[in-house]
């Protein structure tokens, strides 16, 4: 198992090397540079910000340069925020959105699965369409609908939670639920999939010839498989949910880092670009390394094999 | 009669057993009565959809109610009622019966057997709970019935998981699993039909030796009639949700009575024959979606009547002394006068 995981994590180099390569050459095709503005900046001036940040050396040396600072750790300075390097950004606003993230996810796994499972128990009755019909809008409203809503009736009107900000508990309510509505949607669906797949198993009938009470039958015998496609769904969905959503950020004005995804692509903020494509592929293939495990121990046929 | 001394373990009386679906009320098993003796084995006989399985597991109260909708006239198990006033089953005592005094195996062990739970967890929970017994205790239990029906190295292998078996291995957990709080009637789904030949065997070599070693009684459903006529004592036939032969076995083969009994027969396979194509039976099974007001076989049946379209045929004795009966108007007449 450990070896598995070590090789696994080694696995990881190359593909981030890929990665990066591939979104370092993308970003330089693309036409302007971070220090392209409006105004025309004196030649002079122009040459030594370049030299300062090593932009006047060829594209390959500057390739190489990146990578040699990326083993040692450093995702470089910012190139739109002077003062700041890229380390620092991310190392600041990615915790909030993971926190967010986080919190998001857990509540769409729990109540998900748990709405699912009873929709599917219940299935065909007004319960199971009541929750179907609600997941439904759930996958159909868009955040950026729902989050303003929210906060208009919950935070303008019964002023019962702040609009917007960070800092305190009550910041995280709104956002927190305005993320976590869609994936709990699509969880429940999943959920109630599963289960109704999962007790049509002859097992289950096998269970039930033994005379066994129904919430064993579900606990111990449809609850493993049923979980297995919940976790496959929900491990690259977490990387994509805890690198933050720039919608969300903005609407409850969080300083969270999805807003740095696509600033930093228009600002051709060259390095921020990188760091958070570095951040987030890190994130898919720790998550699904993650789903991998889980699935083993959810899972007996499922060995995660020593390479011979 | 020698048989009728035994005790009476199950006795059914006009079982009913509808679906409702979208496209109308399927009539699966159409008032079947029939009594099963301690220690015998029975084998219930037909093809798809002949209402074979869906009876026994409609009598243990393994299908959904809605769609399905079950009622009998009675079902009795060894004396008691297991049935509510109405005349539909009790589910609270049927569960207590279900994996304690009554257990099933079904066709597929590979199927049957959960692949997320060990072998120990799927044999230990139903003696665990009928019965009230300490781990430990199921843990020797559980090694002896594995024992029993032929797993060596038990105690090391009920750790295993079921992909861990093959699949006889695994048919033969599920014969040691059902027989795990020594139930008194067993009843066999099609216990050897996923599986090869050599294998059906050995499976009904093993259910033979529990029923002679610990007098379970043996309820066995099969589409074969080559398959049970080497272990049971009486044969039942089922078609279109009705039985229309029973009796014991070699008046079955040797004074067969009903037409589809004898179209049954005439298809298994013989090996002194040279023919290059297997004898069947014309046509396909009714449809259930209506009730029939005549005999189900009609369509397909060689020797029909036109008395056959008056009503349903009883279910008569052609020999009341071994106690053969038939459902056909050609033993209705030269019964009747």
């Amino acid at each position: 198992m450990l070896g598995y995981i070590i090789r696994r994590v080694l696995g990881m180099i190359p593909v981030l090397l890929i990665i990066i390569t591939i979104t370092f050459f993308l970003m330089r095709s693309a036409p302007g540079g971070p220090f392209d503005s409006e105004k025309t900046i004196p030649d002079e001036v122009r040459k030594n910000i370049e030299a300062k940040y090593h932009l006047d050396e060829p594209v390959y040396q500057q390739y190489l340069r990146y990578v040699w600072s990326i083993v040692q750790g450093d995702l470089g300075p910012s190139y739109k925020y002077s003062d700041r390097t890229v380390n620092s950004i991310i190392g600041e606003s990615f915790p909030v959105s993971f926190q967010i993230g986080f919190l998001a996810m857990f509540i769409a796994v729990t109540f998900g699965t748990y709405l699912g499972f009873i929709a599917a128990l219940k299935q065909n009755t007004v319960i199971d369409y009541t929750l179907m019909s609600f997941a439904i809008v759930g996958i159909s409203v868009p955040n950026m609908v729902l989050g303003p809503i929210l906060a208009v009736i919950v935070g303008v009107y019964l002023k019962w939670l702040p609009v917007a900000g960070w800092g305190s508990w009550e910041h995280y309510i709104l956002p927190v639920i305005t993320l976590s509505c869609y994936y709990l949607a699509i969880v429940a669906r999943i959920a109630r999939g599963s289960m109704l797949e999962v007790i049509r198993q002859e097992y289950i009938q096998t269970a039930r010839s033994k005379g066994l009470p129904e919430r064993v039958i579900l606990l111990r015998h449809a609850l493993k498989g049923a979980l297995l496609p919940i976790v496959s769904y929900c491990g690259p969905a977490s990387a994509f949910i805890i690198t933050g959503s720039i919608v969300i950020e903005q609407i409850f004005s969080i300083p969270g880092v999805g807003r740095y995804f696509v600033q930093g692509a228009t600002d051709r903020d060259y390095t921020l670009v990188m760091g958070t494509v570095i951040l987030v592929s890190i994130l898919v293939m720790v998550f699904n390394l993650l789903v991998d495990i889980a699935y083993c121990f959810l899972d007996p046929r499922i060995k995660l094999h020593e390479k011979k | 009669m020698e048989t009728n001394k035994k005790k009476i373990v199950l006795e059914v009386e006009e079982l009913y057993t509808k679906f409702t679906t979208d496209e109308g009320v399927v009539h699966a098993v159409n008032g079947i009565s029939y009594s099963i003796r301690e220690g015998e084995i029975v084998g219930i006989v037909g093809e798809s959809g002949s209402g074979k399985s869906v009876s026994n597991l409609a009598l243990l109260g393994l299908l959904a109610t809605p769609p399905a909708k079950i009622y009998a006239k009675k079902l009795e198990f060894l004396g008691e009622s297991l049935l509510t006033k109405e005349g539909f089953l009790d589910q609270k005592k049927l569960r207590k019966l279900r994996g304690n005094k009554i257990s099933m195996i079904f066709q597929d062990p590979m199927t049957s057997l959960n692949p997320f739970l060990s072998i120990r967890t799927q044999m230990l929970e139903a003696v665990m709970f009928h019965r009230k017994i300490s781990k430990e205790k199921a843990m020797d239990l559980a090694v002896e019935k594995l024992t029993l029906v032929g797993i060596a190295d038990a105690r090391e292998r009920i750790n295993y998981y079921p992909h861990e078996f093959s699949g006889g291995m695994r048919q033969r957990v599920m014969i040691a699993m059902a027989l795990m709080c020594d139930p008194l009637l067993l009843i066999a789904d099609e216990p050897t039909t996923a599986l090869d030949v050599t294998i059906q065997a050995q499976i009904i070599e093993l259910l033979q030796e529990i029923n002679e070693k610990l007098q379970t009684t043996i309820i066995f459903i099969t589409h074969d009639l080559g398959v049970i006529a080497g272990i049971s004592e009486r044969i039942m036939v089922m078609y279109g949700g009705s039985i229309v032969e029973s009796g014991q076995t070699e008046d079955i083969f040797a004074h067969t009575s009903h037409p589809y009994t004898k179209g049954l027969l005439a298809s298994i396979p013989k090996l002194d024959e040279d023919k290059d194509r297997l004898n069947t039976i014309e046509g396909s099974p009714p449809f259930l979606l209506k009730t029939l007001d005549f005999c189900p076989f009609y369509d397909r049946c060689e020797q029909r009547m036109d008395s056959c379209l008056e009503g349903i045929p009883p279910y008569i004795f052609t020999n009341v002394e071994n106690e053969h009966k038939v459902a056909c108007r050609l033993f209705d007449e030269q019964n009747g006068k």
